[in-house]
């Protein structure tokens, strides 16, 4: 089951706020620490999920730190803040693609995760791997990384299509695409599923 | 079961942060908070990424005054009808025809320009910037991290053939305008893809560097390599009321508006950048701006090096 987001702060209104948070930030910077509040944990997780609990912390810091300084840019027609501060995320999780692509290799040939061992706290808490999490993880660390992130913003950080073409600054098309090409790299590499039935017709029809 | 379901369900169990952990990150940003101090511009006008990054620096091609804002209103004649080739060749030659010093280590770039952004308002601003030549912003990551003396020094490796100067600059330059990866993405991206990519670097380029003269024409030149260029039919003002032409690419698949950068029809010198609207747009206060309304400009009034942060040239 994917985790719900964290409840918001008391006080936190819909995501239009986030366009007149950031003007106002303009006038008074304190401000800006309402996106933080409102943002972090899941810009947390997500980065976490990525490449573990260490890495996240800086990585969340610097996101906020980086969008601070940048908050004179944001489009103001853009009401929620969320696809900029993934986008953000994303530049900087990116930097670290060999410990990521490492890490998932690791998981697919072991069967353990250093990932998910950062943050699991005692052995009886550890999930045990299966055939298809490492396969899963193997066709993770073979996609390219502009695919590997789309298809990751949109598993992990829920966005939908057109908040990812603003994270990462590409057309929709260009995500559609992406997700696509990583998707079936992902199905070829877990191999047919009985219970998909155009699997199950391309497996029978060759004898 | 899908591939995606799958996917969402690899490391779900990844906790949420407790406060402890996020408390760090949230006195970082404060400490940076609480140093930077308010803007002296009432009414700050904020430009979208792909304008504002343009201007991000805002260094502009002219190290001359571009011109004084027009009090009275002259009629706009129509200038000559060039091709985007053709205007940007005249405008290279213009860029070639400067004489510029590399600054000293030690002097500042002073940039004045005025900027409006229709989607908050319509009041215009004023904005005066001082950058030391080395300078880069403290925070890595964005496409500010290069210095006015990183660019001047990219401009340097620059070659001739106009198609090998956009590979130079999407190596250097991301198509978010952020630092590049040093490699040319160009083979992984659809041919589309790496036009919007070329067009926007290249704008990016020319319009927020402190121009080395034979590296601006080259940029220039290079930029007239990029398919699907298109000069507007009639002459414009920019954000200072000057009379200019407005080069432009349509770009289908992108939100946003379609990036234009305005030359003097005249001396062909760059004044400004804009975004105007594809498609209609609802802006916050419930109005909707239509198709080809300005969304946002910027216009570059002064260039010049100075001795001193906070001197005016």
């Amino acid at each position: 089951m994917t985790q719900t987001p964290p409840p918001e702060p008391a006080g936190a209104g819909p995501p239009d706020d986030d366009a007149v948070t950031v003007r106002e930030s303009l006038e008074r910077p304190e401000v800006f620490a309402r996106l933080y509040d409102r943002y972090a944990a899941g810009v947390h997780r997500y980065a976490a999920r990525r490449l573990g609990d260490g890495p996240a912390d800086d990585i969340t810091a610097e996101t906020f730190l980086i969008a601070f300084r940048s908050r004179g840019r944001y489009d103001h027609t853009r009401a929620g803040a969320r696809p900029w501060l993934f986008g953000i995320a994303g530049n900087l999780i990116g930097k670290h693609r060999r410990a990521e692509v490492r890490a998932l290799r690791a998981l697919a040939r072991t069967g353990v995760d250093p990932v998910a061992e950062s943050w699991a706290d005692a052995a009886d808490e550890r999930v045990t791997a299966q055939a298809a999490r490492q396969a899963l993880a193997g066709a993770l660390a073979g996609l390219a990384a502009r695919d590997r992130h789309v298809l990751l913003l949109v598993a992990w950080a829920d966005l939908s299509y057109q908040e990812v073409a603003e994270a990462l600054g590409v057309p929709v098309g260009t995500v559609r695409s992406r997700l696509h090409r990583a998707r079936r790299r992902v199905r070829a590499a877990l191999g047919p599923d009985p219970l998909r039935a155009a699997d199950l017709r391309e497996a029978t029809s060759h004898g | 079961m899908d591939e995606l379901t799958l996917v969402r369900e690899l490391r779900t169990e990844a906790p949420d942060p407790t406060p402890a952990k996020l408390a760090a990150g949230r006195r970082a940003l404060t400490a940076v908070t609480a140093r930077r101090p308010r803007r002296a511009v009432d009414r700050r006008i904020t430009v979208p990424a792909v304008v504002a990054a343009v201007t991000a620096v805002a260094v502009a091609v002219s190290l001359l005054v571009s011109g004084t804002p027009r009090t009275a209103e002259a009629p706009l004649r129509a200038a000559p009808r060039l091709t985007p080739a053709e205007l940007l060749h005249r405008a290279a030659a213009a860029a070639e025809r400067q004489t510029v010093a590399e600054p000293r280590a030690d002097q500042w770039i002073y940039t004045l320009r005025t900027e409006r952004n229709r989607t908050l308002g319509t009041a215009t601003a004023r904005d005066e910037q001082w950058r030391a030549y080395p300078g880069t912003d403290e925070i890595p990551g964005l496409g500010d991290s290069y210095s006015a003396r990183d660019r001047w020094a990219f401009d340097a490796t620059l070659p001739d053939d106009p198609r090998a100067v956009l590979s130079r600059v999407r190596a250097f330059l991301g198509p978010d305008n952020m630092p590049g990866t040093g490699d040319d993405p160009a083979a992984g991206q659809t041919p589309e893809e790496t036009d919007v990519h070329s067009y926007r670097a290249v704008t990016y380029l020319i319009c927020s560097r402190l121009p080395d003269p034979a590296g601006q024409a080259k940029l220039l030149r290079a930029l007239a390599a990029v398919p699907g260029l298109t000069v507007t039919d009639r002459p414009v003002r920019d954000a200072a009321g000057r009379p200019a032409v407005a080069l432009g690419r349509d770009d289908p698949g992108t939100e946003g508006g379609r990036l234009e950068m305005l030359l003097d029809p005249g001396t062909y010198r760059l004044l400004g950048v804009r975004t105007v609207a594809t498609e209609p747009l609802r802006i916050r206060d419930g109005r909707t701006l239509g198709t080809g309304a300005v969304l946002m400009e910027t216009a570059f009034l002064r260039t010049a090096v100075v001795d001193a942060d906070h001197e005016r040239p």
